[in-house]
């Protein structure tokens, strides 16, 4: 017989200890011998929503699990619940889960610690979880804090982390438990934290992953910000590809370490007194945000997309920290709803900003001024998009001020020298007649760029 | 500082000597010692270990004892002298595993269980588990020259019931 299937059975276990659940079910086809002794449970989800069980949910997690002892391996366990659950049950499973090769771990439970809550003394994870060999993508949330990781803490599979309005402290002598979780993830290449209230933490400030590629950041704005300190961010992320940021700007952002990034996706707003009463500040107003650092450290992407008009008065704010993108090829901005409106006046600054632009995609309403000639003083008559060599254009038309939305599209067509597609998008919705008229005005058009076409789409 | 020395013997006769402290990181040994009441002058006889092998345990105890004395000690270590004490220990475990076949690891293996030493067996089920990750299961067969005993229907109904594996 080969060596490892002479090994006792209680050895061969311990091997498995060490190997993902995917990598176990490969073991099961080695020969006979190891697939007597253990089974994979591919999916385990728990969710007190969802799950028809008699008796409480708490006896119906516990029923399911497989024993201690048992040698069922699991691939991925969820956990869902809308209700408190109490602590030491949920670490006993997490415990017992956490034995049986998991790769994929998603915990989604009401911690009793928000944001608001001090003292801390809601749910806390089991230490176990910071030394998983296994977990590659694990689910995190939510309202609990994660204040120590034990001195061994590796995560040496760890690829995707999603937290969810967990939040991070140190412990008294100042290790910051944030810090000390990155560190432990030495391939962790997704990172995505999901209400991210970075005020409401105790933490070193600063984002340092070697190994991470995506990483996503977000808050919701509703909740407001207000908080007296001096606020920073710090990004020490070199292999970072994807940045995705809808967030308050802090004081500063004293470190950006972004030199591969590729893609952006921003909704940055900027406070005046670290507070933000929930509209756009005024240009006389004095910004207690500053961004510059963020917005210089974006000079190398290929991608960008302004995700809301608010980012689009930051960046205009900031208008004297907007690098030249010489790699950036395409660029969309979403703009006016009935919400918040906004004056276009960063796109001439950005547009001279972005040498080698090729696609320009307007989300959300066009620019425009109720009478003739209906564009706005900020866009200086269109006369920078005749220098702009921007070949693919989408824009959306269809509001009930179509008439001065058309007329900026007669500026699109009549300016950009190189110009190969416009395309249209229009609510399906809009009248039979409407739409002859769009497609009529539109072919009317003086065209800058005899080759162009127009193409339009009659969306849901 | 003196410490207990014991005499540990192997199954082909060859004699070590070893601190006691050392010696206490299997379990086995550590309850002769409590129980039995060891002859200071007598070998513990270790049947179901050869003395190459058991050298390798010996120097792997002799590594692990000084570290976890050390724990003890200095409890105000710094956070830097920490991680740079752990990143030896374990670039030492590399390097440890590394210098041996895979017959050798095995043999270690099987004597760390006999022996109970658990840091010991996880350290080498670590390391074959390394060997197994990411690979397919002929190249594993092949690693650890594996008899495949299924016949090509079983194998396929073993795929099919783990077909998330086999993506």
């Amino acid at each position: 017989m080969d060596r490892i299937s002479g090994l006792p059975d209680d050895v061969i276990l311990i091997i498995l200890r060490f190997l993902p659940a995917n990598d176990a079910a490969r073991v099961l086809l080695l020969a006979r011998r190891f697939k007597k002794l253990y089974t994979i449970i591919p999916n385990l989800e728990f969710d007190d929503k969802v799950n028809i069980f008699q008796g409480t949910f708490t006896d119906f997690v516990t029923k399911s699990l497989p024993p201690l002892g048992n040698t069922s391996l699991i691939r991925r366990f969820s956990l869902k619940s809308q209700m408190g659950l109490e602590s030491d049950r949920v670490n006993q499973w997490l415990r017992n889960v956490l034995k049986r090769s998991v790769m994929d771990l998603e915990l989604d439970i009401y911690g009793g610690n928000n944001r608001f809550k001090l003292p801390l003394d809601g749910y806390e994870l089991p230490l176990e979880i910071f030394t998983s060999n296994t977990v590659t993508k694990m689910k995190l949330g939510k309202e609990f804090v994660i204040r120590a990781l034990p001195k061994d803490a590796l995560l040496p599979s760890l690829e995707s982390l999603l937290l969810k309005r967990v939040r991070f402290y140190a412990r008294d002598d100042g290790d910051c438990a944030f810090h000390a979780f990155l560190l432990a993830c030495p391939v962790l290449k997704e990172l995505n934290i999901d209400g991210m209230y970075w005020e409401t933490w105790n933490w070193s400030r600063i984002v340092s992953s070697p190994s991470l590629q995506r990483l996503t950041i977000r808050r919701n704005f509703s909740d407001g910000f207000e908080d007296p300190k001096h606020q920073s961010l710090s990004f020490n992320t070199p292999n970072l590809a994807y940045f995705e940021c809808c967030d308050f700007v802090p004081d500063e952002y004293p470190f950006v370490k972004f030199d591969s990034l590729v893609e952006a996706k921003l909704d940055l707003c900027v406070m005046v007194d670290r507070k933000w009463h929930g509209d756009f500040a005024d240009d006389d107003e004095i910004l207690s945000s500053n961004p510059r650092n963020l917005i210089k450290g974006l000079r190398n992407v290929k991608i960008l997309d302004l995700t809301s008009p608010m980012m689009l008065e930051t960046l205009y704010f900031f208008r004297n920290a907007i690098p030249v993108f010489n790699n950036l090829h395409r660029l969309s901005f979403f703009t006016n709803d009935d919400y918040m409106q906004v004056c276009w006046r960063f796109l001439p600054l950005l547009l001279d900003k972005t040498p080698n632009l090729k696609t320009l995609v307007i989300k959300g309403e066009l620019h425009y001024v109720e009478g003739p000639p209906y564009v706005c003083d900020c866009l200086l008559g269109y006369s920078f998009l005749l220098s702009c060599r921007v070949e693919v254009m989408e824009i959306s038309l269809g509001d009930h001020r179509i008439i001065q939305e058309v007329e900026q599209v007669k500026h699109f067509l009549g300016k950009l020298p190189c110009l190969e597609l416009l395309r249209v998008n229009t609510p399906q919705w809009t009248s039979d007649n409407e739409k002859l008229r769009i497609i009529k005005d539109l072919r009317r058009f003086h065209r800058a760029s005899p080759k162009c076409r127009v193409e339009f789409r009659w969306i849901v | 500082m003196s410490s207990n020395m014991i005499m540990l013997k192997s199954s082909d006769g060859a004699s070590f000597e070893i601190e006691e402290a050392a010696a206490r990181k299997s379990k086995i040994i550590a309850n002769m010692i409590e129980v039995e009441c060891v002859d200071e002058d007598k070998a513990i006889p270790l049947q179901n270990v050869t003395g190459n092998i058991l050298a390798l345990v010996i120097e792997y105890c002799n590594k692990h004892i000084v570290d976890d004395d050390d724990d003890v000690a200095t409890e105000e270590a710094s956070e830097e002298e920490e991680e740079a004490k752990k990143k030896k220990v374990d670039d030492w475990e590399a390097e440890f595993m590394n210098s041996m076949s895979l017959e050798t690891m095995f043999e270690l293996l099987l004597a760390a269980n006999y022996l109970n030493i658990k840091s010991l067996i996880d350290l080498v089920c670590q390391t074959i588990a390394n060997n197994i990750k990411d690979k397919t299961p002929e190249e594993v067969r092949k690693i650890f020259s594996i008899e495949n005993d299924f016949t090509p229907e079983e194998e396929e109904e073993i795929r099919k019931e783990n077909a998330w594996a086999f993506g």
